[in-house]
Order: C-alpha cells, then sequence, then structure tokens
C-alpha cells in the first residue's frame, strides 16, 4: 500500500464515521457521564435531585439534538473499504429516537421519590436506565447486525440490572437472576444466527453474477450484503434459513413473545415498577425497529418462509397474554401480561410486512410505528397511577385490585385519568388504543391476514375483561375503608399521568398529524 | 353546509361539560341543567321534522368534512326518513329520562354527564354516514351506559354492566373487521353513499360470497343490540339492574340501535346475504316473538317482565324488516317508535311504585288501583297500546308488520300473530294480579298518586302513543320514500313460495 493510498484510507475512514449525524447519542453519552461525575462530586444525600434533573435536562437535550439534526440523515460509521455504513440515520431513526428518548424521560421524571422508596442505588438507576436508552438507539439504527448485537446486549445488560434494583425484595432477585440467565442463552441464539447467515454467504461466495460475471457479495454481517445475497443467490443454503430463525427467536425473547415469554414474569413481577413500565414499552419498541430492519431489509426474500411460524407466535402471543392477564389479581402483573398480548398485535402488524395488498408492507410498518409510541404512553399512564395507589411496595397483597374501589369518587381526577387509559388499552373509542388497533387490524386485512384480524379482535374483546376490571372498582364498587390504603399521588406523577392522558384523547380525536409522522418514517 | 345536525349531536356533549359548572351538592340545580340542555336539543331538533322534504330519497341536511385524512375518514353526517324519527324519539325521550331520574340521588353530577354523553352517542349512531365514525358513536355510547347501569343499578349490577359491555364489544369487534375489508375493496373509503353507489352498480360491489360474510359480521353486531334470540341474555340482566331512567333508553333508544343497523348498514350494502339469511332471520324472529312473550308470563318481577316483553316486540321488528315488502318495512320501523313509546312508559310506569314500594315483584302488590285510580288509569292505557290495542299505536305498527309479511311467508305471519294474543296473556293477566283484587298488603295502602314529575313525564308520551294509534300518517308519510328506496335493493328477492 503507498503511502498515498494508506492517507487516503485513514481519511475516508475518519471521514466515514459522520459523528455530525449521531449528535444526539453524543449528548447521551456526555449526560451519562454527567451523571456519573454528578454522583461523586455531590454527598451521597444531595445527589438525588441532582442526579434526575442532569437526566432529564440531557434528555430534553437529546429531542433537541434529534430535532435539530433530523435533516442530516444517511449512513454513518461507513466502511471505507465497501463503502457501506454500519449505522443509518434515516426518518425511521429519528422517529424512535423521538419516542424512545421521551419514554425514557417520562420514566426519569417521575421516578425521584419512588427510588427512595425501593431503597434503590440512585445514579446507578439513572445511569441503567440512560444506558439502556443508548443501547436501544444503537439497535433501531443498526445496518449490521453486529450493531444490533451490541445494542440488544447494551440495552440486555442495563436492564437485567434494573429488574434487580429492589435489592432488598426477593422477588426482584430472582426475577434479575432468571431474566439474566434466559437472555444469555437467547444471546447465543443471536450469535449463532448471525454465524450462520455469514458462513451461509460464505459457502457460495463462489457464485458470479449471471450476466456481468462478477462476484456480487462477500461474506459480511451488513444488512445490505445479505439483503444482496438472498436477492441474487438461486439456491439459497438452509444454514442461511436456520440462521434467520435463530435471530427471529433471539428478538422474540426480547420482545417477549410467546412461547419465548417465560422469563418475563418474574422479570415484571419482581423490577421496581418504574422499571416495569419501561420494560414492557420501551425494549419493545426498539426490539420490533431492529426486527423491522433485519427482517424487511435483510432478510426480505425469506421472510416470507417464516410467516407461518409468526403467524402462530401472533396468535399464541396474543392468545397466552390475555388468559395470563385474565387470572391475575394485581393490577401491575395484569398490565404487565397484557403487554405480551399488546406484543402480539405488533406481531400481526408485523407479518402484515409480507401481505399481497397496495403497499402491504409500508401499512405494517406505519401500524408498528404508531402503536408502539400509543402503547408506551397508555402503559405509562396506567403503571403510574398502579405506582401511585399501591399501598405498600412490601405488602403481598400489593397492587391488589381491592386498592382502587372507589376510588372514582375518592380522587375523580386520577380516576379519569386510569379510566382513560384502561378504555384505550382495551381499544375502545375515542381514544389513541382504538385508533392504534384500528391501525393494525386494518393492516392484517389489507395485506389478506383476514384470519389473524378476526383473532386479533377477538383476543381485543377478551382483553376488554380486565381492563373493565380496573373500571369496576374504580367506579363499580363501593369504597371500603378497610382496605383503603394512602395514596402516593404526588405532582411529578400526576403531572405526567395527565400529560398521557390529554394525549391519549388528542391523539384519539386528531391523529393526522402523528400518522403523518409514521408515514414519513416508513423505511423507504 | 349548514351545523344543525351536529348542534344536535354536540349540544348534550357541551352540556355534560355545564355540568361540571354546577355545584355538586345542588341536586336541583344539577336537575334542572340536565333538564333543560335535554329540552333545548329537543328544541333545536324538532324543525327537523317541518324542514325535511319526504318526497326527496337522498340524504338531507348533510355535513361532510375531513376528519382522519389518511384514512379517508370524513366526519359525515345526514337524515333521511327513517333516522328522522329515530333521532326525533331520542331527543324527545332526553327530558323525559331526566324527570323519570327523580329516584336517584347517588353522585348526580356524574350521572347526568352519562347520560348527556349517552345522548351524544346515540344520536351521532342515528345520524353518521361516515362507517368509521358509525363504529367510533356506536363504541363510544357503550362506555356512558355502562356507568350507568353499573353504578346507578340495583343489586346485581356489575354483573349486568359487565355482561352488557362484553357481549356488544364481541359483536361490534367483528363488525369492525367487516368494515375494513370494505374499506380495502371499495377504493379505500368509509363514504356510506360512494359504497352504496358502488354496491347497487351493476357488478356490484363484492362478490355474493364475500357479502355472506359481510352480513354475517354486521348481522352479529347489530342482532346482539336488538337483541334477537339467541343473544338476548345481556337485555334481561341489563334491564332489570338498570335505573328506571337507564331502562327507559335502553328500551326506547338503545334497541333501536341494532334495528337501524340492519336497516341503513347490514341489509341494503349486502343483499346477497339478505337473499341467503332471510329464512334464518324470519325464524329468529318468530322464535323470539313467542319465546320472549312465553317467558314474560312467567316472570314474577314486572320490570323482567316487560323486559322478555322486549325480545317478543324487537322479535315483530325484525320480522317485518326481514319480509322485505313495503307494508312490513314500514310497519317495523313505526314500531320501533313505538316500541320506545309504549316500553319507555311501561319502564317509567314500574319506575313509580318502586320509587315507593322499593320492590317489583308483582307478589307484593296487588288492588292497588284503589290507591293509584289514576296511575292505574295511565297505566292500562299503556298497557293496551303494548298489547296491541286498534286505536292505539302499538295495533298500526304489529298490524302492518303481520299484513306486509303475509305475503312474504304465511308460516311467518301466523305463528307471529300469536305473538299478540301472548302479549295480552302477559300483560293483561299481570295488571289483573297488581291492579285489582283486594289490597293485601298493608304497606300499599298508603301509596300516593302521580306526583307533578311523574305527570311530566308521562304525558307526552300519551299523546304520542294516541296520536300515532289514530293518524299514524303524520309519520309514516315522511319516511315513505327512504323505505321505497331502502327495498329497491331487493327487487331480486322472490316472495318465499311454500313457506
Amino acid at each position: 500500500m503507498s503511502p498515498q493510498e494508506f492517507q487516503e484510507l485513514i481519511a475516508g475512514t475518519i471521514q466515514g464515521l459522520e459523528y455530525g449525524k449521531l449528535l444526539p447519542e453524543i449528548v447521551l453519552l456526555a449526560v451519562i457521564l454527567i451523571v456519573l461525575l454528578v454522583d461523586v462530586v455531590m454527598p451521597r444525600g444531595k445527589s438525588t435531585r441532582g442526579v434526575q434533573l442532569v437526566s432529564m435536562f440531557g434528555l430534553i437535550g437529546v429531542i433537541i439534538t434529534t430535532f435539530l439534526t433530523k435533516n442530516n440523515t444517511g449512513g454513518a460509521f461507513i466502511s471505507a473499504t465497501s463503502g457501506l455504513p454500519m449505522v443509518m440515520v434515516d426518518n425511521f431513526t429519528v422517529y424512535f429516537r423521538i419516542v424512545l428518548t421521551f419514554v425514557t424521560f417520562l420514566v426519569v421524571a417521575v421516578s425521584e421519590n419512588y427510588i427512595e422508596l425501593i431503597k434503590a442505588r440512585i445514579a446507578e438507576y439513572y445511569l441503567m436506565l440512560l444506558f439502556a436508552l443508548f443501547g436501544m438507539l444503537l439497535m433501531v439504527m443498526a445496518q449490521d447486525l453486529l450493531i444490533v448485537f451490541l445494542g440488544i446486549e447494551t440495552m440486555s445488560i442495563c436492564l437485567y440490572a434494573l429488574v434487580g434494583m429492589s435489592r432488598h425484595k426477593v422477588s426482584s432477585n430472582e426475577g434479575a437472576m432468571k431474566y439474566f440467565v434466559l437472555g444469555s442463552f437467547t444471546t447465543a441464539f443471536m450469535i449463532f444466527g448471525i454465524a450462520l447467515v455469514y458462513g451461509a454467504m460464505g459457502m457460495v461466495e463462489a457464485q458470479l453474477h449471471p450476466i456481468t460475471g462478477a462476484a456480487v457479495f462477500r461474506p459480511s454481517t451488513n444488512i445490505s450484503d445479505i439483503m444482496m445475497f438472498f436477492d441474487t443467490t438461486p439456491t439459497i443454503p438452509f444454514i442461511a434459513w436456520a440462521g434467520a430463525g435463530m435471530i427471529m427467536i433471539a428478538f422474540a425473547f426480547k420482545a417477549a413473545l410467546v412461547p419465548f415469554h417465560w422469563w418475563s414474569p418474574d422479570a415484571y413481577e419482581g423490577a421496581p415498577t418504574t422499571v416495569t413500565a419501561f420494560m414492557s414499552s420501551a425494549p419493545k419498541a426498539a426490539a420490533f425497529a431492529a426486527f423491522i430492519r433485519v427482517f424487511y431489509n435483510g432478510f426480505s426474500e425469506i421472510a416470507i418462509d417464516w410467516v407461518p411460524v409468526l403467524w402462530w407466535i401472533a396468535v399464541l402471543t396474543m392468545t397466552f397474554g390475555n388468559f395470563l392477564a385474565l387470572r391475575q389479581n394485581s393490577v401491575k402483573r395484569m398490565l404487565a401480561f397484557s403487554s405480551i398480548t399488546h406484543a402480539g398485535y405488533l406481531v400481526v402488524a408485523f407479518i402484515s410486512l409480507n401481505g399481497s395488498g397496495i403497499h402491504a408492507g409500508q401499512a405494517g410498518v406505519k401500524a408498528i410505528l404508531f402503536y408502539v409510541l400509543v402503547y408506551a404512553i397508555m402503559n405509562i399512564g396506567a403503571f403510574l397511577v398502579a405506582i401511585a395507589i399501591n399501598r405498600n411496595e412490601d405488602d403481598e397483597r400489593g397492587y391488589s385490585y381491592d386498592d382502587y374501589r372507589g376510588l372514582g369518587f375518592r380522587k375523580p381526577l386520577m380516576a379519569l385519568a386510569m379510566l382513560i387509559f384502561m378504555i384505550s388499552l382495551a381499544g375502545i373509542p375515542p381514544t389513541a388504543g382504538f385508533l392504534g388497533k384500528y391501525y393494525i387490524f386494518s393492516a392484517a386485512v389489507n395485506a389478506g391476514y383476514v384470519g389473524l384480524a378476526v383473532i386479533g379482535v377477538l383476543n381485543s374483546a377478551a382483553s376488554v375483561y380486565y381492563y373493565l376490571r380496573v373500571i369496576v372498582n374504580m367506579y363499580l364498587k363501593d369504597r371500603d375503608e378497610e382496605t383503603e390504603g394512602r395514596i402516593f399521588w404526588s405532582s411529578e406523577i400526576a403531572q405526567v399521568v395527565f400529560i398521557c392522558a390529554i394525549l391519549i384523547l388528542v391523539i384519539g380525536l386528531f391523529p393526522d398529524s402523528l400518522m403523518n409522522a409514521a408515514q414519513n418514517a416508513v423505511i423507504p | 353546509m349548514s351545523l344543525w345536525l351536529t348542534a344536535i349531536v354536540f349540544i348534550p356533549t357541551v352540556g355534560a361539560l355545564l355540568m361540571l359548572l354546577v355545584p355538586s351538592g345542588n341536586s336541583k340545580a344539577l336537575r334542572t341543567t340536565a333538564f333543560m340542555i335535554m329540552l333545548v336539543d329537543f328544541f333545536v331538533s324538532l324543525p327537523l321534522y317541518w324542514a325535511y322534504d319526504p318526497s326527496n330519497a337522498s340524504f338531507q341536511f348533510v355535513e361532510r368534512a375531513s376528519w382522519i385524512e389518511t384514512f379517508n375518514i370524513h366526519y359525515y353526517l345526514g337524515l333521511d326518513g327513517i333516522s328522522l324519527l329515530l333521532v326525533l324519539l331520542t331527543t324527545f325521550l332526553g327530558p323525559i329520562v331526566v324527570l323519570g331520574s327523580s329516584g336517584i340521588t347517588k353522585s348526580l353530577k356524574g350521572y347526568f354527564a352519562c347520560m348527556l354523553l349517552l345522548q351524544t352517542g346515540m344520536l351521532g349512531t342515528f345520524l353518521a354516514l361516515d362507517l368509521f365514525l358509525f363504529y367510533v358513536f356506536w363504541e363510544v355510547m357503550l362506555i356512558p351506559m355502562y356507568f350507568l347501569i353499573g353504578i346507578w343499578g340495583g343489586i346485581e349490577r356489575i354483573y349486568a354492566a359487565v355482561k352488557f359491555f362484553i357481549y356488544t364489544m364481541v359483536g361490534s369487534l367483528l363488525m369492525l373487521v367487516g368494515i375494513l375489508w370494505i374499506y380495502f375493496h371499495s377504493g379505500n373509503t368509509f363514504d356510506y353513499t360512494q359504497i352504496m353507489a358502488q354496491a347497487t352498480s351493476s357488478g356490484g360491489l363484492f362478490t355474493p360470497q364475500a357479502q355472506l360474510w359481510l352480513f354475517a359480521a354486521f348481522a352479529l353486531a347489530f342482532a346482539i343490540k336488538v337483541p334477537m334470540f339467541p343473544f338476548h341474555t345481556w337485555l334481561p340482566d341489563a334491564h332489570v339492574q338498570a335505573p328506571t331512567a337507564g331502562s327507559v333508553i335502553l328500551a326506547g333508544v338503545l334497541l333501536k340501535m341494532g334495528t337501524y343497523g340492519f336497516i341503513r348498514f347490514a341489509m341494503p350494502m349486502f343483499p346477497a346475504g339478505v337473499e341467503f339469511f332471510q329464512p334464518l332471520m324470519l325464524t329468529l324472529a318468530v322464535i323470539g316473538i313467542i319465546y320472549g312473550a312465553m317467558v314474560s308470563i312467567v316472570q314474577p318481577d314486572m320490570k323482567k317482565l316487560v323486559a322478555y316483553s322486549s325480545v317478543s316486540h324487537l322479535g315483530f321488528v325484525m320480522l317485518g324488516l326481514f319480509a322485505l315488502t313495503p307494508q312490513a318495512v314500514t310497519g317495523a320501523v313505526i314500531q320501533m317508535v313505538n316500541h320506545g313509546l309504549s316500553t319507555g312508559a311501561l319502564f317509567l310506569l314500574v319506575g313509580v311504585v318502586y320509587d315507593r314500594r322499593h320492590t317489583r315483584m308483582i307478589k307484593d302488590y296487588g288492588g292497588i288501583a284503589k290507591v293509584m285510580p289514576l296511575y292505574a288509569a295511565v297505566f292500562m292505557i299503556v298497557m293496551l297500546s303494548s298489547v296491541g290495542l286498534p286505536g292505539l299505536n302499538g295495533f298500526i305498527g304489529e298490524f302492518m308488520i303481520l299484513v306486509g309479511t303475509y305475503s312474504t311467508s304465511p308460516v311467518a305471519a301466523i305463528l307471529g300473530a300469536t305473538g299478540v294474543i301472548l302479549a295480552a296473556i302477559y300483560l293483561l293477566w299481570m295488571y289483573r294480579r297488581v291492579f285489582f283484587g283486594e289490597l293485601v298488603h298493608k304497606e300499599n295502602e298508603g301509596l300516593k298518586d302521580l306526583k307533578p314529575a311523574e305527570w311530566a313525564s308521562l304525558i307526552p308520551l300519551l299523546i304520542f302513543i294516541v296520536w300515532i294509534g289514530v293518524y299514524p300518517m303524520t309519520f309514516l308519510g315522511k319516511m315513505a320514500t327512504s323505505i321505497n328506496h331502502f327495498l329497491q335493493n331487493f327487487d331480486f328477492i322472490r316472495p318465499m313460495a311454500g313457506l
């Protein structure tokens, strides 16, 4: 290599980094470092509020830089040799940056008192949330399976720790341990799947393009390369299919899809409730985003072969999640399990990506984009009300439905907000949740999966029962002075709950701007 | 474009917000406000009767604006001869149910807010011409009704409310899938007039096979609401547990949403489905008539008796709709109104004694005609209207339905006619046991006769009960063109020979 070539390679590598496109992530990393510093510099007792404020302002900074750089799209970390980017900043990424950062912001904003209540380590808690966000941002922009892997692991390791944040609670430790062991197992699936795909590309490397005679691809983990490989290879080796399946299993695990959901009951139950709210919305959204990147782009040629499997996963996830949620006597567990059902609806939209209708794929992606945001808002709102009403974190009967008795007359506004979340989760107009479900099932019908849509709406009808149960207790049952507990209705929780409730109604009545945003964010 | 219909639909919503300003402790102010809002809504809607042009078959007072552009969803309201009467019935019953709520004392503010929101939902359902908008109103009305039954209802209210909610939900969600299917097969539109234009053009919009499925999906939602046998089991529970005013709305308007759904959406959009399902629907209607009446006979509870009689009366409406002859369909539409008036009045009357004695059991009464003579007289008129005595409204509807059905299916008409006889049995027998004979219970000796507020709620109903019975053309004249237009969809269906 001549000195000049050497210099060009170095210069190209540096230019290919495209730091400017990653400004929001850089801001986020800076915030994480500041949080660490604040915790070290300020005395233990006083750092609580400081750490939270730094995190909140930092997240606002991430959102602002996202808006500032939203037109600066394109690939980043571009390989100087292949010219392909490792991460892609497009409207899809921008949309998820905003959604995920917003969700994290909501969780951070309400955590102050709650974290003291459960005696968790304060700086670590915020740090883990922010790092998890960083991992999720990597996932949604990944153009390379290794970046996907890196993002998933960064996110997961933070989540393992977050689940175990209530150090003094056995269930918290148990949930974290199970989640960690099963999660590590899934990591192996992911890695093995990537290796198999990579290997498959190596097996057929000798094949040449039928017309030009040039070698059309090289073994690579880059999603564009993989797409090219599947597009141009006449007989796709079996191990490529197997690899795609294993990667799919890893995603299914991260999104808690049946039958890969077994970690979720213990993890959701044991985790501090703010973490449960976070886990059941943001990481699922990120997992689906990465899933779309990998399957809709990389494996698009063979994705159709996996539809029957996904069909069953969707049906089982919706139905089984409902069964689990129906049986619960704790509102926290009910919300956690019903999040499995909601992930099932997302799979329905995901399957619709492969449908036959006009722009079927786009409709499916749009539905997912719309639903993840709406679901995050209503889900977090509902969890926050649950936190406010919970009598005592250590009480076995915490989060019981009975605690809600007569709430409609004790705390009318709070109950009204919960009512809005419940009817939205149940998918009843005029709420955003209804439009979200409508979006998903319309994508399914458009793509020709009418049967799946019917199973979906029947599940939706069944879910009405357990959401109604909360409403029954709030309004229909009389107050019971004995079971009545204290209400932990701090102003920070109240503010976020009302913001969520108003957003649900506004999106429910005037969804056009959000729908347009989702439309623009679809990967072309 | 006028905003007349929008005003009618949303005056109650604005009113519900106004209710929040009234202090919760002042029950008199709350009642007056609610009453005035309902009355204003009625008087705003009343001129529709004269403004409506009965010679024009297309929708009138149409309002159309884009709502959700992404899905080509419009805010689209319109009125024809069929919805005209139902809208007027709804706004007419509004003030009456507020007067009928004198027994309610628990959180009045929420109660009237629910009632007003319910009014918006029901009026919107009758006026919406965009399938999506229709669905939204259809579902929106569920929640206030759920609360009316669940918060202000009787002892088993929670069970009844949840059952009501889930039943309706299951049916309507399948309809949603049907609506989506239509959307994607009609060039991405929810617009009722556009869909109908395509459906009636040569070749039609949907294949006959698809029409069967779509009809089934829509019919399930509507049949649950009507309710048709065998989907009726939620109704007695809901009726018995609901407060009086809730029962009046339920019987008077809510059930009509089901039959209205058939005549507006399920039947004209899928004529092939109607052709295929006609025998089944006629059979279920007849079973409903007879079964509802038979169960009514043995009820010990007056309210439950009236509730089951609704199953029977709505069976007549369904019989008339699916007979598909001009008289039968006209009879069915007027019977919707009749049932709203007569059964609404019956529930109010049962509420009158319930407020005084807190029991609805027939055996707890007997001989009360002696202490409440005027009440007995009013009850007699309303009961006879429900039985179908010539000269009162019930007769007009049932007579026209049966005459019209005879040419389609004599068997169904003859079996249906037994329902009239059974109605006489269960209502007259109940009347005898409650009002005549000795005053066996001491508690009944001090019963007061009708109070002014009760008169105020009953007299308007009585006027229309007699009016429709004596001179129905006032009402029939308005809907003739629309019904004729409706029947043109089914010209290809021949009378069912041999049935």
